[in-house]
């Protein structure tokens, strides 16, 4: 009986702790309830890390996450012509300043910063290590309604294991390559859908003002992105 | 009995688990398809071979469209239309753009812009 209990118990801890993932979205991200943004811009990644192709990886894979969560997100290929021909390339540049213009050009409600950084690959070529923060800033008022600072590590591993010494040293240098030449942009991918999984659904989403006692991350988190 | 009770619970506790698992699990309002890897080629190579490829999933995204919303996602009409003007096929990209803000009224301010510079 007492070994029924406990099995119970985990089973009602694990559903519990899986519900609820420290605070609400709602209590989390109160300005996406307040002030329900529909339209968002991309704006071109800030990279600070030693990889100068992250910025192209993140640049390309943004607006799919967002899109998802249910929001009107600009066209990426038109909107980044645009701001290159208003010489607004450099988000450095926008991300502490006034943001109203932006509303008026794009009509968008929020601009959508990531800062890459760090990128690196591991050793043996298993993962790749990224440090990035996702800010999503007000257009009207200039505030940070959704943010996240994301420390992920990315499985590249070819899937491949072995027993033996031989066999382990085959992997690990057949890992190395993979990664070595791997195409990244589904690192991106799976980098972006982790660290935004809870972003508050928007108008185009079944959720939409219906998610806000869901269980929302900590700002700054700690994740791994498996295969 | 003992036994087969501790067995249930079990089960019950795994089909609990994975159904949470399921529920938080996202269902795709949209259909991307390559859409991720060919816009990433497209722009970082420029070149006609992945541009091309990039369009015909431009396509493909707005012909089939199997996940829950059954339309075209957002700013999809707007970069196919955006990519056939810049190959000089002003008509169809016009088409693609005026499709964009009928079916994302939000999107006029910046799809309209486009569409004003070449109105001519």
């Amino acid at each position: 009986m007492k070994k029924s209990m406990i099995i119970t118990l985990s089973a009602v801890l694990s559903v519990f702790m899986l519900a609820s993932c420290g605070t609400t979205k709602s209590a989390a991200f109160p300005k996406m309830y307040d002030e329900k943004p529909v339209v968002m811009l991309i704006m071109p990644p800030i990279n600070n890390s030693n990889n100068v192709e992250a910025k192209d990886y993140f640049y390309t894979t943004m607006n799919v996450p967002v899109a998802e969560a249910g929001y009107y997100v600009l066209p990426p290929a038109a909107t980044l012509a645009t701001l290159q021909r208003e010489s607004a390339y450099d988000s450095e540049m926008f991300i502490n300043g006034d943001l109203k213009k932006f509303g008026s050009l794009f009509g968008a409600d929020v601009a959508v910063f990531t800062v890459i950084k760090t990128w690196e690959k591991s050793l043996i070529g298993s993962s790749v290590n990224i440090e990035i923060e996702y800010i999503f800033k007000s257009t009207k008022t200039n505030d940070i309604i959704y943010q996240r600072d994301a420390k992920i590590k990315c499985d590249t591993s070819t899937g491949a294991r072995s027993n033996s010494l031989l066999g382990a040293l085959i992997v690990a240098a057949a890992d190395a390559v993979k990664t070595a030449a791997t195409d990244y942009v589904p690192v991106a991918v799976r980098c972006n859908n982790t660290a935004l999984s809870d972003i508050p659904a928007g108008k185009y989403h079944p959720k939409h003002d219906a998610d806000g006692a869901e269980g929302a991350m900590p700002v700054k988190v700690n994740l791994t992105a498996a295969k | 009995m003992k036994k087969s009770f501790v067995n249930i619970v079990k089960m019950a506790a795994i089909s609990g688990i994975a159904l949470l698992a399921m529920s938080c699990g996202s269902t795709q309002l949209y259909s991307w398809y390559d859409y991720q890897e060919d816009f990433y080629h497209s722009f970082k190579n420029s070149d006609q071979k992945s541009v091309d490829e990039l369009a015909k999933t431009y396509q493909k995204i707005i012909e089939k469209q199997k996940a829950t919303r059954g339309v075209v996602p957002p700013g999809i009409y707007a970069d196919y239309g955006w990519l056939l003007l810049q190959a000089g096929k002003n008509a169809e990209g016009k088409e693609m753009l005026a499709k964009e803000i009928e079916l994302y009224p939000e999107s006029k301010v910046f799809v309209g812009s486009i569409l004003k510079r070449y109105a001519k």
